[in-house]
């Protein structure tokens, strides 16, 4: 009997070191209230279950005080890596600190910020880059379709307080001085990100300047809401031209109804978050250094240009993506 | 002949209100944590966690004495959180003119201060109602630290003055004292001076408070300056967290601010509110955030779930306020 005790207590006690708590990662996201977030959000999902990783999700609704709030309550959740997507510089130093006090692995889900040894650098859009290709595409329909003695006008909708749309707008506006041979006007008015956001913009811009034929919104939904009051001003799809950023199943749908939404500058969302998650979990498992992904740098993807001719192609890939209910 | 003696009188329990209020509230928080303690297996209770929620409701308590003091005089004040944002620019514009930071801490107080001044003496004396002015304020001042920053945060590089935001004292947060000696203050103001009788006076009736002889002009011009000190001493401890002024912090502020004191006792009608209530209502909204994302709920479900435990927490404190007086 005290043998058979003996062996059952060496049993457990060889069973209580096989049991391996799963890494736990923290994933501080700006908002859940766009396709783009969402598509990232359910990358996460997938990678840690592929990985066997447990995933924990706070959401900042962009607010600066509440990225360090949430990055606060992921590492008191026991995360032992916080993926973060700041809205500014400020709060992405500010998590990176308590990272780092904490001993807490930290990615950069947000945009391009100073590189450091101590964490893992932005992987994500090439945001300026993709403006510039909305700032090539505008050049070139205008040139093809916007005959010699009609005014050019142009209205992007910006968002001033979040890097990646002020790198998209730059972009656009750039491309646009350094190619646009024609004589153009240029107005911007900002957008909010929002689909309402972008349809007070326009309708206030179109008081100001009713000849606007050339939007370009710094995402999908400032875009369909300024390509909304275009419509309620009566303007017609063959003599304009939006174009949006981000890949939205919508953006997508409006391109191959063959309106005046021509162009979708689409983020890759999943691709980043799976890449993200694998890095996160690795390091937390041992399987990698982080002195070889600092090593790495930032990784900036090409953003796809969607129009009409591959628009049914992404938007069947892109809905594959979307969280299943 | 003798009438007969009238029956006793019912015995009833004398006791006070403002206690059974902190009772209340305090029961609720107390199930609160213990929920949240045992479905997190005691991750919750952790004394590291703890001071993450302490020093994250350090600011809320620190606005909430202030506007529990413009509350009981039956005032409200809506604007709090964009004054965060201005007081985080105005501070880290003094700094970076080279203002040594502790003078700029108290010049931001002394700004907010006179800010406040004006708008109470505009309620108080024109007879406006704050709801309306306040309102009215939180474009204003949201505004103008939008456009006195660029729409960018304004980074301050000044490590002592970090220490307001992300420092210890031993083992407990700087905020955390910063807020303990706020409250102390407002606590011992409220109850223990003339000031704070007039207060309670002002609130609990205004026409027999002036009949009486008090000036109730000046003590609600009064409560709105000590709320702008306590704001802006508020919008540094947020600008040491961030490392910057903001302009977009505190979006959303006002409602946690109100809420937290709403939940501690405090009458939206005036003449009734404490200090302690306000402290309690703190911890249960900086619980709430805490505990549900440390628990891993889905964001949809926790923006429910906030409603419905502070909708709880109410009916508790109710439950528990059975006092005839």
């Amino acid at each position: 009997m005290k043998k058979i005790l003996a062996v059952l207590i060496v049993l457990l006690f060889a069973a209580s070191f096989s049991v391996v708590a799963a890494p736990k990662v923290g994933v501080v996201q700006i908002t859940l209230e766009h396709e783009y977030q969402l598509i990232l959000h359910q990358g996460y999902i997938d990678k840690a279950k592929e990985m066997g990783a447990e995933v924990t999700f706070a959401i900042t609704e962009m607010s600066p005080e509440r990225t360090v709030t949430a990055a606060e309550n992921l590492i008191a959740g026991g995360a032992q890596a916080i993926i973060c997507a700041p809205g500014d510089p400020a709060s992405w130093k500010a998590v990176l600190a308590m990272c780092k006090e904490k001993n807490v692995y930290c990615l950069n889900d947000g945009s391009p910020q100073p590189e450091g040894p101590d964490h893992v650098a932005f992987i994500g859009t090439q945001s300026y880059n993709g403006g510039q290709k909305a700032g090539e595409f505008a050049v070139n329909w205008i040139n093809k379709n916007i005959p010699a003695k009609t005014k050019i006008v142009v209205a992007h909708l910006t968002l001033p307080t979040f890097t990646d749309c002020v790198q998209r707008n730059k972009g656009f506006e750039e491309y646009l001085k350094a190619n646009m041979k024609r004589p153009y006007e240029i107005y911007n008015d900002v957008g909010s990100g929002s689909r309402q956001g972008g349809l007070t913009a326009m309708e206030n811009l179109l008081q100001a300047h009713p000849d606007i034929n050339v939007l370009f919104g710094c995402n999908d939904d400032s875009a369909l809401g300024g390509m909304s009051a275009m419509k309620a001003a009566g303007k017609k799809d063959a003599e304009n031209l939006v174009i949006g950023f981000d890949g939205a199943l919508k953006g997508f749908q409006e391109i191959m109804k063959g309106g005046m939404f021509r162009c979708d500058i689409a983020q890759q969302p999943y691709l980043y978050s799976t890449m993200l998650m694998e890095r996160a979990v690795k390091l937390i498992t041992g399987k990698a250094k982080l002195a070889d992904y600092v090593k790495e740098g930032t990784i900036l993807i090409e953003t796809p240009v969607v129009t009409a001719a591959n628009a049914k192609e992404w938007y069947d890939k892109y809905a594959k993506l979307m969280p299943k209910k | 002949m003798r009438e007969a003696a009238p029956k006793a009188a019912t015995r009833r329990k004398l006791v006070n209100p403002q206690i059974m209020q902190l009772l209340g509230v305090s029961v609720a928080l107390i199930v609160l944590a213990a929920v949240f303690t045992i479905a997190s297996k005691g991750r919750f209770i952790h004394p590291d966690n703890l001071l993450t929620v302490a020093r994250q409701v350090s600011i809320t308590v620190i606005v909430g004495i202030g506007v529990t003091f413009i509350m009981i005089t039956g005032n409200i004040d809506l604007a709090v959180g964009s004054y965060l944002a201005l007081s985080g620019i105005f501070l880290a514009n003094m700094i970076l003119l080279g203002v040594p930071w502790l003078l700029a801490v108290v010049m931001t107080m002394v700004a907010l201060g006179l800010l406040q001044f004006l708008v109470g003496t505009v309620i108080a004396k024109q007879r406006l109602t704050s709801l309306i002015v306040t309102l009215a304020m939180l474009s204003i001042a949201r505004g103008i630290a939008l456009s006195w920053s660029g729409g960018k945060p304004v980074y301050i590089e000044n490590d002592s003055f970090m220490q307001i935001g992300n420092g210890y004292l031993g083992p407990i947060p700087i905020p955390v004292i910063i807020a303990g000696c706020a409250l102390i203050i407002g606590q011992f103001v409220l109850r223990k001076t003339r000031f704070g009788r007039y207060t309670y006076a002002v609130g609990g009736n205004e026409e027999a408070a002036r009949s009486s002889g008090i000036d109730t002009d000046r003590i609600k011009i009064s409560v709105f300056v000590i709320s702008g000190f306590l704001t802006g001493l508020a919008g540094c401890v947020m600008a040491g967290r961030l490392f910057s002024g903001s302009p977009v912090a505190g979006q959303g502020f006002e409602l946690d601010v109100i809420a937290s004191i709403v939940i501690g006792g405090t009458s939206m009608n005036g003449g009734l509110g404490s200090m302690i209530g306000t402290l309690i209502g703190a911890f249960m909204v900086g619980a709430i955030n805490n505990g549900l994302t440390i628990l891993g709920v889905e964001y949809y479900y926790q923006l429910m779930a906030k409603g419905m435990i502070i909708f709880l927490a109410i009916l508790i404190d109710r439950w528990t306020k059975k006092v005839r007086v």
